[in-house]
Protein backbone atom coordinates (compact mmCIF):
# COMPACT_ATOMS: atom_id res chain seq x y z
CA UNK A 1 0.00 0.00 0.00
CA UNK A 2 2.65 2.54 0.56
CA UNK A 3 5.56 1.41 -1.73
CA UNK A 4 7.21 3.44 -4.10
CA UNK A 5 5.40 1.84 -6.97
CA UNK A 6 2.04 2.42 -5.88
CA UNK A 7 3.12 6.25 -4.39
CA UNK A 8 4.33 6.85 -8.00
CA UNK A 9 0.96 5.80 -9.50
CA UNK A 10 -0.70 7.76 -6.92
CA UNK A 11 1.08 10.92 -8.21
CA UNK A 12 0.85 11.05 -11.59
CA UNK A 13 -2.81 9.97 -11.32
CA UNK A 14 -3.59 12.85 -9.45
CA UNK A 15 -0.95 15.04 -11.48
CA UNK A 16 -3.24 14.03 -14.59
CA UNK A 17 -6.53 14.76 -13.38
CA UNK A 18 -5.23 18.17 -12.19
CA UNK A 19 -3.43 19.02 -15.25
CA UNK A 20 -6.53 17.81 -17.21
CA UNK A 21 -9.09 20.26 -15.31
CA UNK A 22 -6.32 22.89 -15.69
CA UNK A 23 -6.30 22.93 -19.46
CA UNK A 24 -10.30 22.36 -19.55
CA UNK A 25 -10.42 25.93 -17.29
CA UNK A 26 -8.06 27.38 -18.88
CA UNK A 27 -9.95 26.61 -22.82
CA UNK A 28 -13.32 27.00 -20.92
CA UNK A 29 -12.34 30.68 -19.68
CA UNK A 30 -11.65 32.61 -23.02
CA UNK A 31 -15.41 32.78 -23.30
CA UNK A 32 -15.49 35.47 -20.28
CA UNK A 33 -12.77 37.70 -22.69
CA UNK A 34 -14.26 40.62 -23.86
CA UNK A 35 -13.44 41.37 -27.54
CA UNK A 36 -14.51 43.71 -29.69
CA UNK A 37 -13.03 43.09 -33.00
CA UNK A 38 -12.94 45.99 -36.08
CA UNK A 39 -11.90 46.13 -39.92
CA UNK A 40 -11.64 48.24 -42.48
CA UNK A 41 -10.38 47.14 -45.90
CA UNK A 42 -10.42 49.38 -49.18
CA UNK A 43 -9.44 48.18 -53.03
CA UNK A 44 -6.44 49.76 -53.82
CA UNK A 45 -5.76 48.35 -57.19
CA UNK A 46 -6.85 45.61 -59.33
CA UNK A 47 -5.12 43.85 -62.30
CA UNK A 48 -6.33 41.29 -64.19
CA UNK A 49 -3.45 39.45 -66.11
CA UNK A 50 -3.18 36.55 -68.80
CA UNK A 51 -0.21 34.21 -67.71
CA UNK A 52 1.04 31.73 -65.69
CA UNK A 53 0.59 32.49 -62.03
CA UNK A 54 1.35 29.33 -60.44
CA UNK A 55 5.01 27.67 -60.59
CA UNK A 56 3.22 24.37 -61.67
CA UNK A 57 0.48 26.20 -64.12
CA UNK A 58 1.13 24.18 -67.17
CA UNK A 59 -0.75 27.37 -69.54
CA UNK A 60 -2.32 30.38 -69.58
CA UNK A 61 -5.19 31.77 -67.32
CA UNK A 62 -5.90 35.18 -66.42
CA UNK A 63 -5.14 35.76 -62.52
CA UNK A 64 -6.19 38.78 -60.44
CA UNK A 65 -3.62 41.01 -58.56
CA UNK A 66 -5.18 42.58 -56.17
CA UNK A 67 -4.06 45.86 -53.88
CA UNK A 68 -5.65 46.72 -50.75
CA UNK A 69 -5.44 48.87 -47.77
CA UNK A 70 -5.97 47.61 -44.81
CA UNK A 71 -6.95 48.82 -40.98
CA UNK A 72 -8.07 46.90 -38.19
CA UNK A 73 -7.89 46.73 -34.54
CA UNK A 74 -7.86 43.44 -33.57
CA UNK A 75 -5.69 43.63 -30.11
CA UNK A 76 -8.94 42.56 -27.98
CA UNK A 77 -8.32 38.97 -29.47
CA UNK A 78 -5.69 38.36 -27.93
CA UNK A 79 -5.69 36.38 -24.50
CA UNK A 80 -3.86 34.53 -21.91
CA UNK A 81 -4.93 31.39 -24.16
CA UNK A 82 -3.90 33.25 -26.91
CA UNK A 83 -0.87 31.54 -28.68
CA UNK A 84 -0.94 33.34 -32.17
CA UNK A 85 -3.86 34.94 -34.47
CA UNK A 86 -3.50 33.50 -38.47
CA UNK A 87 -4.84 36.58 -40.03
CA UNK A 88 -6.55 36.24 -43.80
CA UNK A 89 -8.27 38.20 -46.38
CA UNK A 90 -9.84 36.73 -48.54
CA UNK A 91 -11.50 37.47 -52.15
CA UNK A 92 -15.01 36.11 -52.46
CA UNK A 93 -16.22 36.35 -56.17
CA UNK A 94 -19.53 34.77 -57.91
CA UNK A 95 -18.63 31.92 -60.19
CA UNK A 96 -19.24 31.90 -63.81
CA UNK A 97 -22.56 29.79 -63.54
CA UNK A 98 -25.41 31.65 -61.88
CA UNK A 99 -26.28 28.38 -59.81
CA UNK A 100 -22.77 27.76 -58.41
CA UNK A 101 -21.99 29.76 -54.67
CA UNK A 102 -19.40 32.56 -55.14
CA UNK A 103 -15.95 31.05 -54.88
CA UNK A 104 -13.07 32.03 -52.06
CA UNK A 105 -9.47 32.43 -52.39
CA UNK A 106 -7.00 33.92 -49.44
CA UNK A 107 -5.09 36.97 -51.12
CA UNK A 108 -2.78 37.70 -48.19
CA UNK A 109 -2.33 36.20 -44.34
CA UNK A 110 0.02 37.22 -41.53
CA UNK A 111 0.79 35.39 -38.59
CA UNK A 112 0.27 37.36 -35.29
CA UNK A 113 2.33 36.07 -32.17
CA UNK A 114 0.57 35.94 -28.40
CA UNK A 115 2.93 37.99 -25.85
CA UNK A 116 4.41 34.47 -24.88
CA UNK A 117 4.73 32.70 -28.09
CA UNK A 118 8.10 31.46 -28.55
CA UNK A 119 9.90 33.54 -31.69
CA UNK A 120 9.30 31.11 -34.99
CA UNK A 121 10.36 33.05 -38.41
CA UNK A 122 6.65 33.21 -39.94
CA UNK A 123 5.71 35.45 -37.21
CA UNK A 124 4.67 38.68 -39.05
CA UNK A 125 6.60 41.94 -38.71
CA UNK A 126 4.41 45.42 -39.45
CA UNK A 127 5.92 47.16 -42.15
CA UNK A 128 6.92 50.54 -40.71
CA UNK A 129 4.82 53.20 -42.33
CA UNK A 130 6.37 54.78 -45.47
CA UNK A 131 6.88 58.66 -43.63
CA UNK A 132 7.68 57.62 -41.02
CA UNK A 133 11.49 57.40 -40.31
CA UNK A 134 12.54 54.02 -38.85
CA UNK A 135 13.70 54.10 -35.31
CA UNK A 136 17.16 54.01 -34.54
CA UNK A 137 18.12 50.58 -33.11
CA UNK A 138 20.62 49.49 -30.57
CA UNK A 139 22.32 46.77 -31.53
CA UNK A 140 21.26 43.30 -30.48
CA UNK A 141 17.75 45.19 -29.10
CA UNK A 142 14.67 44.24 -30.87
CA UNK A 143 13.18 47.28 -32.40
CA UNK A 144 10.12 48.29 -30.85
CA UNK A 145 6.60 47.55 -32.26
CA UNK A 146 5.55 49.96 -34.09
CA UNK A 147 1.42 49.68 -33.15
CA UNK A 148 0.61 47.37 -30.40
CA UNK A 149 -0.35 43.50 -31.11
CA UNK A 150 -3.17 43.32 -33.43
CA UNK A 151 -3.82 46.44 -34.60
CA UNK A 152 -2.24 46.66 -38.30
CA UNK A 153 -2.27 49.75 -40.91
CA UNK A 154 -1.30 48.49 -44.11
CA UNK A 155 -1.55 51.15 -47.02
CA UNK A 156 -1.59 49.98 -50.72
CA UNK A 157 -0.23 46.25 -49.56
CA UNK A 158 0.38 44.03 -52.49
CA UNK A 159 -1.04 40.61 -52.25
CA UNK A 160 0.84 36.95 -51.26
CA UNK A 161 -1.60 35.35 -53.48
CA UNK A 162 -2.66 36.14 -57.25
CA UNK A 163 -6.18 34.40 -57.50
CA UNK A 164 -7.37 32.26 -60.34
CA UNK A 165 -10.86 30.65 -60.82
CA UNK A 166 -11.18 26.98 -62.08
CA UNK A 167 -12.85 28.57 -65.28
CA UNK A 168 -9.89 30.23 -66.24
CA UNK A 169 -11.30 33.35 -66.47
CA UNK A 170 -11.65 36.17 -64.22
CA UNK A 171 -11.24 39.60 -66.11
CA UNK A 172 -14.88 41.16 -65.82
CA UNK A 173 -16.18 39.49 -63.21
CA UNK A 174 -18.87 41.22 -61.01
CA UNK A 175 -19.69 41.66 -57.33
CA UNK A 176 -16.08 41.11 -55.85
CA UNK A 177 -15.65 41.49 -52.01
CA UNK A 178 -12.83 41.15 -50.64
CA UNK A 179 -13.35 40.17 -46.37
CA UNK A 180 -11.59 39.65 -43.40
CA UNK A 181 -10.55 36.80 -41.23
CA UNK A 182 -8.59 35.33 -38.90
CA UNK A 183 -8.53 31.91 -36.54
CA UNK A 184 -7.28 32.38 -33.14
CA UNK A 185 -4.99 29.59 -32.07
CA UNK A 186 -4.83 28.81 -28.30
CA UNK A 187 -2.54 27.76 -26.16
CA UNK A 188 -5.05 24.72 -25.47
CA UNK A 189 -8.80 24.13 -26.39
CA UNK A 190 -10.73 24.92 -29.33
CA UNK A 191 -9.49 27.18 -32.15
CA UNK A 192 -12.07 29.50 -33.35
CA UNK A 193 -12.72 31.73 -36.46
CA UNK A 194 -13.97 34.89 -37.21
CA UNK A 195 -17.42 35.34 -35.94
CA UNK A 196 -19.78 37.77 -38.02
CA UNK A 197 -22.73 38.04 -34.98
CA UNK A 198 -22.24 38.19 -31.09
CA UNK A 199 -21.00 35.52 -28.98
CA UNK A 200 -21.73 36.69 -25.40
CA UNK A 201 -18.88 38.78 -24.76
CA UNK A 202 -17.36 38.06 -28.04
CA UNK A 203 -18.59 41.02 -30.31
CA UNK A 204 -19.01 40.36 -34.16
CA UNK A 205 -16.50 41.88 -36.67
CA UNK A 206 -17.35 45.97 -36.97
CA UNK A 207 -16.67 46.41 -40.93
CA UNK A 208 -14.38 43.68 -42.41
CA UNK A 209 -15.73 43.47 -45.42
CA UNK A 210 -14.93 45.85 -48.63
CA UNK A 211 -17.12 47.24 -51.00
CA UNK A 212 -18.05 45.53 -54.13
CA UNK A 213 -16.09 45.70 -56.92
CA UNK A 214 -15.29 44.42 -60.39
CA UNK A 215 -12.58 42.53 -61.61
CA UNK A 216 -11.46 44.41 -65.01
CA UNK A 217 -10.45 43.64 -68.86
CA UNK A 218 -7.11 42.61 -69.14
CA UNK A 219 -5.37 45.92 -70.06
CA UNK A 220 -2.39 46.11 -71.75
CA UNK A 221 1.14 44.47 -71.01
CA UNK A 222 1.18 44.63 -67.06
CA UNK A 223 4.71 45.70 -66.16
CA UNK A 224 5.81 43.41 -63.95
CA UNK A 225 6.37 45.16 -60.62
CA UNK A 226 2.68 45.96 -60.91
CA UNK A 227 1.62 42.75 -60.64
CA UNK A 228 4.29 41.05 -58.02
CA UNK A 229 3.43 39.79 -55.01
CA UNK A 230 4.86 40.07 -51.96
CA UNK A 231 6.65 36.54 -50.36
CA UNK A 232 5.54 36.23 -46.88
CA UNK A 233 8.30 34.75 -44.13
CA UNK A 234 7.79 31.31 -44.71
CA UNK A 235 9.17 32.28 -48.42
CA UNK A 236 12.29 33.21 -47.31
CA UNK A 237 12.87 30.20 -45.44
CA UNK A 238 15.16 28.83 -48.12
CA UNK A 239 17.43 31.56 -49.44
CA UNK A 240 20.87 32.38 -47.87
CA UNK A 241 20.39 34.55 -45.15
CA UNK A 242 16.86 34.47 -45.87
CA UNK A 243 15.31 34.91 -42.57
CA UNK A 244 14.91 38.67 -43.16
CA UNK A 245 13.31 39.56 -46.77
CA UNK A 246 16.01 41.77 -48.86
CA UNK A 247 14.57 45.05 -49.46
CA UNK A 248 16.22 47.66 -52.41
CA UNK A 249 18.73 48.59 -50.23
CA UNK A 250 19.86 44.98 -49.02
CA UNK A 251 20.33 43.64 -46.07
CA UNK B 1 -22.96 -23.26 -1.48
CA UNK B 2 -19.16 -22.42 -0.73
CA UNK B 3 -17.36 -22.56 -3.90
CA UNK B 4 -20.61 -20.72 -5.70
CA UNK B 5 -20.32 -18.06 -3.02
CA UNK B 6 -17.00 -17.65 -4.27
CA UNK B 7 -17.12 -17.34 -7.78
CA UNK B 8 -20.13 -14.91 -6.95
CA UNK B 9 -17.47 -12.78 -4.89
CA UNK B 10 -14.79 -13.15 -7.73
CA UNK B 11 -17.08 -12.22 -10.48
CA UNK B 12 -18.61 -9.24 -8.65
CA UNK B 13 -14.60 -7.83 -7.25
CA UNK B 14 -13.86 -8.42 -11.41
CA UNK B 15 -16.65 -6.52 -12.23
CA UNK B 16 -15.43 -2.88 -11.77
CA UNK B 17 -12.31 -3.80 -13.30
CA UNK B 18 -14.25 -4.40 -16.50
CA UNK B 19 -16.39 -1.65 -16.55
CA UNK B 20 -13.12 0.41 -16.74
CA UNK B 21 -11.44 -1.53 -19.14
CA UNK B 22 -15.12 -1.30 -21.10
CA UNK B 23 -15.51 2.28 -20.71
CA UNK B 24 -12.23 2.92 -22.01
CA UNK B 25 -12.22 0.72 -25.38
CA UNK B 26 -15.69 2.93 -26.02
CA UNK B 27 -14.28 6.50 -25.61
CA UNK B 28 -12.84 5.99 -29.34
CA UNK B 29 -16.01 4.74 -31.00
CA UNK B 30 -17.69 7.30 -29.19
CA UNK B 31 -15.42 9.87 -30.38
CA UNK B 32 -15.81 8.83 -33.50
CA UNK B 33 -19.58 9.12 -33.30
CA UNK B 34 -19.66 12.46 -31.61
CA UNK B 35 -17.12 13.69 -33.96
CA UNK B 36 -18.25 11.94 -37.62
CA UNK B 37 -14.90 11.52 -37.95
CA UNK B 38 -13.27 8.56 -39.01
CA UNK B 39 -10.13 9.39 -37.03
CA UNK B 40 -11.27 12.25 -34.63
CA UNK B 41 -7.34 12.78 -33.02
CA UNK B 42 -4.02 12.72 -34.89
CA UNK B 43 -0.38 13.60 -33.83
CA UNK B 44 0.89 15.90 -35.86
CA UNK B 45 4.21 15.06 -37.24
CA UNK B 46 5.43 17.43 -39.51
CA UNK B 47 6.82 20.81 -39.53
CA UNK B 48 4.92 22.57 -42.22
CA UNK B 49 1.76 23.92 -40.44
CA UNK B 50 4.28 26.19 -37.96
CA UNK B 51 4.12 28.11 -35.76
CA UNK B 52 0.59 27.37 -35.19
CA UNK B 53 1.07 23.40 -34.68
CA UNK B 54 4.65 22.05 -34.05
CA UNK B 55 5.35 18.18 -34.53
CA UNK B 56 4.29 16.26 -31.20
CA UNK B 57 0.91 18.25 -30.83
CA UNK B 58 -2.45 16.74 -30.75
CA UNK B 59 -5.27 18.03 -32.84
CA UNK B 60 -8.78 17.20 -32.31
CA UNK B 61 -10.85 16.36 -35.43
CA UNK B 62 -14.86 17.43 -35.92
CA UNK B 63 -16.26 16.32 -39.64
CA UNK B 64 -20.22 17.98 -38.93
CA UNK B 65 -19.71 20.72 -41.18
CA UNK B 66 -22.23 21.34 -43.88
CA UNK B 67 -19.52 23.32 -46.15
CA UNK B 68 -15.63 24.43 -45.80
CA UNK B 69 -14.19 27.93 -45.82
CA UNK B 70 -10.86 29.26 -46.69
CA UNK B 71 -9.62 29.92 -43.32
CA UNK B 72 -10.00 26.03 -42.06
CA UNK B 73 -7.96 23.49 -41.57
CA UNK B 74 -8.82 20.25 -43.30
CA UNK B 75 -7.06 16.65 -42.72
CA UNK B 76 -6.78 15.56 -46.53
CA UNK B 77 -5.59 11.54 -46.71
CA UNK B 78 -5.55 10.63 -49.79
CA UNK B 79 -6.05 6.63 -50.45
CA UNK B 80 -2.74 5.20 -50.26
CA UNK B 81 -1.18 7.83 -48.56
CA UNK B 82 0.40 6.31 -45.41
CA UNK B 83 -0.15 9.66 -43.52
CA UNK B 84 -2.69 12.49 -43.90
CA UNK B 85 -2.22 16.24 -44.91
CA UNK B 86 -3.06 18.69 -42.16
CA UNK B 87 -2.93 22.17 -44.08
CA UNK B 88 -5.19 24.85 -44.40
CA UNK B 89 -7.81 25.51 -47.01
CA UNK B 90 -6.37 28.91 -49.08
CA UNK B 91 -9.14 28.60 -52.01
CA UNK B 92 -12.86 26.87 -52.41
CA UNK B 93 -15.09 26.69 -55.22
CA UNK B 94 -18.29 25.04 -55.50
CA UNK B 95 -19.90 22.74 -58.17
CA UNK B 96 -23.28 22.27 -57.86
CA UNK B 97 -24.36 18.87 -59.34
CA UNK B 98 -26.13 18.72 -62.31
CA UNK B 99 -29.52 18.42 -61.41
CA UNK B 100 -29.40 21.15 -59.33
CA UNK B 101 -28.93 19.30 -55.61
CA UNK B 102 -26.96 21.79 -53.67
CA UNK B 103 -25.15 18.95 -52.49
CA UNK B 104 -22.63 19.20 -55.03
CA UNK B 105 -19.03 19.12 -54.19
CA UNK B 106 -16.13 21.78 -52.89
CA UNK B 107 -13.27 22.09 -54.36
CA UNK B 108 -10.34 22.95 -52.01
CA UNK B 109 -6.47 23.73 -52.62
CA UNK B 110 -4.80 23.35 -49.52
CA UNK B 111 -1.17 25.26 -48.09
CA UNK B 112 0.87 24.71 -45.18
CA UNK B 113 1.49 27.79 -43.40
CA UNK B 114 5.31 26.74 -43.23
CA UNK B 115 5.54 26.53 -46.91
CA UNK B 116 6.04 28.29 -49.59
CA UNK B 117 3.78 27.40 -52.53
CA UNK B 118 0.46 25.70 -51.95
CA UNK B 119 0.05 21.80 -52.58
CA UNK B 120 -1.26 21.25 -55.92
CA UNK B 121 2.51 19.53 -56.48
CA UNK B 122 1.40 16.95 -53.56
CA UNK B 123 -2.04 15.94 -54.70
CA UNK B 124 -2.54 12.93 -56.72
CA UNK B 125 -1.25 12.74 -60.30
CA UNK B 126 -4.08 15.18 -62.48
CA UNK B 127 -6.29 16.31 -59.28
CA UNK B 128 -6.08 20.09 -58.60
CA UNK B 129 -8.42 20.09 -55.56
CA UNK B 130 -9.26 18.77 -53.15
CA UNK B 131 -13.10 17.11 -51.92
CA UNK B 132 -14.06 14.00 -50.66
CA UNK B 133 -10.24 13.11 -48.51
CA UNK B 134 -11.44 15.70 -46.46
CA UNK B 135 -11.76 13.18 -43.12
CA UNK B 136 -12.30 16.11 -40.68
CA UNK B 137 -11.82 19.89 -39.43
CA UNK B 138 -9.46 20.72 -36.62
CA UNK B 139 -11.15 22.22 -34.19
CA UNK B 140 -9.18 21.61 -31.15
CA UNK B 141 -5.75 21.55 -29.77
CA UNK B 142 -3.40 19.80 -26.81
CA UNK B 143 0.50 20.83 -27.42
CA UNK B 144 3.39 18.77 -26.93
CA UNK B 145 1.46 15.53 -25.44
CA UNK B 146 1.94 13.46 -28.28
CA UNK B 147 5.46 13.49 -28.43
CA UNK B 148 5.60 9.33 -27.00
CA UNK B 149 3.82 8.53 -30.18
CA UNK B 150 6.23 10.29 -32.65
CA UNK B 151 8.33 8.36 -30.77
CA UNK B 152 7.03 4.91 -30.94
CA UNK B 153 6.38 5.64 -34.37
CA UNK B 154 9.89 6.78 -35.17
CA UNK B 155 11.20 3.21 -34.24
CA UNK B 156 9.04 1.18 -36.61
CA UNK B 157 9.05 1.02 -40.31
CA UNK B 158 6.24 3.41 -41.23
CA UNK B 159 8.52 6.78 -40.02
CA UNK B 160 5.80 9.75 -40.03
CA UNK B 161 6.91 12.12 -42.71
CA UNK B 162 5.62 15.20 -44.57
Amino acid sequence: MHSTIVRVQNVFGFFTTVAFCVAGVIALSVFIHPQSPSASIKLRNVQVVKGRPHYYSYKKEEYANIKFDLDTDLSTLFNWNTKQVFLYLKAVYPSTSASNPASEAIIWDAILPGAQAPWHQNHYIHPSPKNKSKPKTKKGVKPPPIYPVGQIHLQNQRPKYQITDISGKLQNRTDVVLELGWNVQPWVGALVWANKGDWGMWKGVKGGVSRKFSLPEIGGKAKKEDVATEKGKEGHRLEVGGEHPVGKKGF
Amino acid sequence: MQSNFSIRRQLSDALPLFAVVTGILMIWPLLRLVTNSAHPVFVVSSESMEPAFYRGDIILLWNRQQEIQVGDIPVVWFSGRPLPMVHRAVEVHQIVSDSGYSSGRQLILTKGDNNEVDDRVMYPLGREFVFREVIGLVRGYIPYLGWLSLLRSSFSEHSASR
